[in-house]
């Protein structure tokens, strides 16, 4: 049965598992708590300029602000470096970001 | 976001004014006899307790992810707090989120839409906005949030309809409609909805509206109006070009996406035997082949647009331009 392209599909079920890596060398290199959360995202952008596909991880903790982390790539194509990378830069300019400290 | 029964907690966001009904309906949902555990994300402890054991104050934690032009704002503390339950999930069976009366929804929405986690373990059910039947125009003609908590409804109670008349209420209908044309509206008087109408629906899911009801969005029509937040809806007999089609509404999504509110249609592609259906929240779009058309039934595409004074001219001259039969004379046009 004939099937256009799909640019819009949801994301794949397979990134999970690269996702709990990330999450888990997010935790391990800011020896984050158990209570704190990491919440990990891929955003798409089609104009000329910006990063196609990004991903973004956010440090989610009570009473703390929103901490922020970038990595230019999809989720499925992070690996552990790329993370370390992104956290040792800290700070990426997001509104969230204003007051981390890494 | 279309998707298929699975186990994933389903989640009802309440939405609504301070004194539309929300807090009877969260009440009544917690102590009637259905068999189901929820547990609750509230905003505010208001002066009517919340009878239920499993109860997590939230703090509205704005979490913006923008990346390039794409402009995303989820909800860190839903994030958090659904995390944390995640490790009681034996505890409870779907979750209910009531928002503040000035809550902004587009955040709540678009948290069930990017978050990899929350939407692996959860699936937005419904959006719920209670509204009081007998001061709802007043607080649409003072305030855009009331507007848009009506905008992003998938079902509108329409609370204390015994306090105003028959034609008042048909009054109240109209305005919700024009505002918002895909929501259901339910007539209540103390939020005495039965609760089957309200949880369980999977009334955020298109796909799953669609399977139910296959013409959900046929009746819609556009309606002139003077509101903030409008809604139009584009038709076409035509099958869209896939080519033209994707890159012209992710241009649309990006260009207008901040006032964009939420996008809902069906699309119907020449060279596809499957209904596409599509869904959107601000910049975030989402889409996927759901079943094969039909032998005997029309492949019309409709798209419904709800937003803030959205550009129905430029809109529509773009989906125009995506028709088949005039991409075919506009390559002709162009060799």
């Amino acid at each position: 049965m004939p099937r256009v392209l799909n640019p819009l599909a949801p994301r794949r079920e397979g990134i999970h598992g690269r996702m709990a890596e990330i999450k888990s060398w997010v935790r391990w290199t800011m020896g984050l708590p158990e209570e704190a959360t990491v919440s990990v995202t891929e955003l798409a952008c089609q104009d000329e300029g910006c990063p196609d596909v990004e991903t973004v991880i956010g440090v989610l903790e009570s009473g703390r602000p929103i901490r922020t982390f970038r990595v230019h790539k999809p989720i499925s194509e992070t690996v552990r470096e790329d993370v370390e990378t992104a956290l040792s830069f800290g700070i990426s300019g997001s509104k969230n970001d204003e007051k981390a400290e890494i | 976001m279309p998707n298929h029964p699975t186990d994933k907690i389903p989640v009802t966001v309440l939405a609504g004014y301070l004194g539309a009904g929300k807090t009877t309906l969260l009440n009544r949902i917690l102590t009637e006899d259905h068999g189901k555990r929820y547990a609750v994300i509230i905003n505010e402890f208001g002066e009517v307790g919340i009878d239920n054991e499993l109860v997590v104050d939230a703090d509205e934690e704005i979490f913006e992810m923008n990346n390039g032009c794409i402009c995303c704002t989820v909800r860190g503390d839903l994030i958090r707090i659904i995390d944390g339950l995640m490790t009681r999930r034996d505890q409870f069976d779907a979750i209910i989120i009531e928002t503040t009366g000035l809550a902004d929804p587009a955040p709540v929405a678009q948290t069930f839409f990017v978050d990899e986690d929350i939407r692996a373990r959860t699936q937005l059910d419904a959006i719920v906005t209670v509204v009081d039947a007998k001061h709802v125009l007043v607080e649409v003609d003072r305030a855009h949030e009331a507007q848009e908590q009506l905008a992003f409804a998938d079902i509108v109670l329409l609370n204390k309809t015994d306090l105003v008349s028959e034609n008042e209420l048909a009054d109240v209908e109209a305005r919700i409609r024009r505002i918002t044309p895909t929501a259901v509206t339910r007539r209540t008087e103390r939020c005495d909805v039965v609760l089957s109408e309200v949880l369980g629906r999977g009334a955020f899911d298109l796909d799953r509206i669609l399977e139910i009801e296959p013409k959900f969005l046929d009746h819609i029509h556009h309606h002139h109006h003077d509101d903030h937040v409008g809604s139009f809806v584009l038709v076409s007999e035509t099958p869209l070009a896939p080519d033209y089609f994707f890159p012209w509404i992710q241009e649309i999504s990006q260009h207008f996406g901040m006032d964009l509110l939420r996008v809902k249609g069906i699309i119907a592609f020449p060279a596809d035997d499957d209904r596409y259906v599509i869904q959107g929240v601000h910049m975030m779009l989402e889409g996927d082949h759901q079943r094969p058309w039909k032998s005997d039934e029309p492949r019309t595409t409709r798209m419904v647009f709800i937003g803030r004074d959205l550009p129905r001219d430029v809109i529509e001259a773009g989906f125009e331009r995506c028709k088949a039969e005039n991409v075919a004379e506009q390559q002709c046009l162009a060799s």
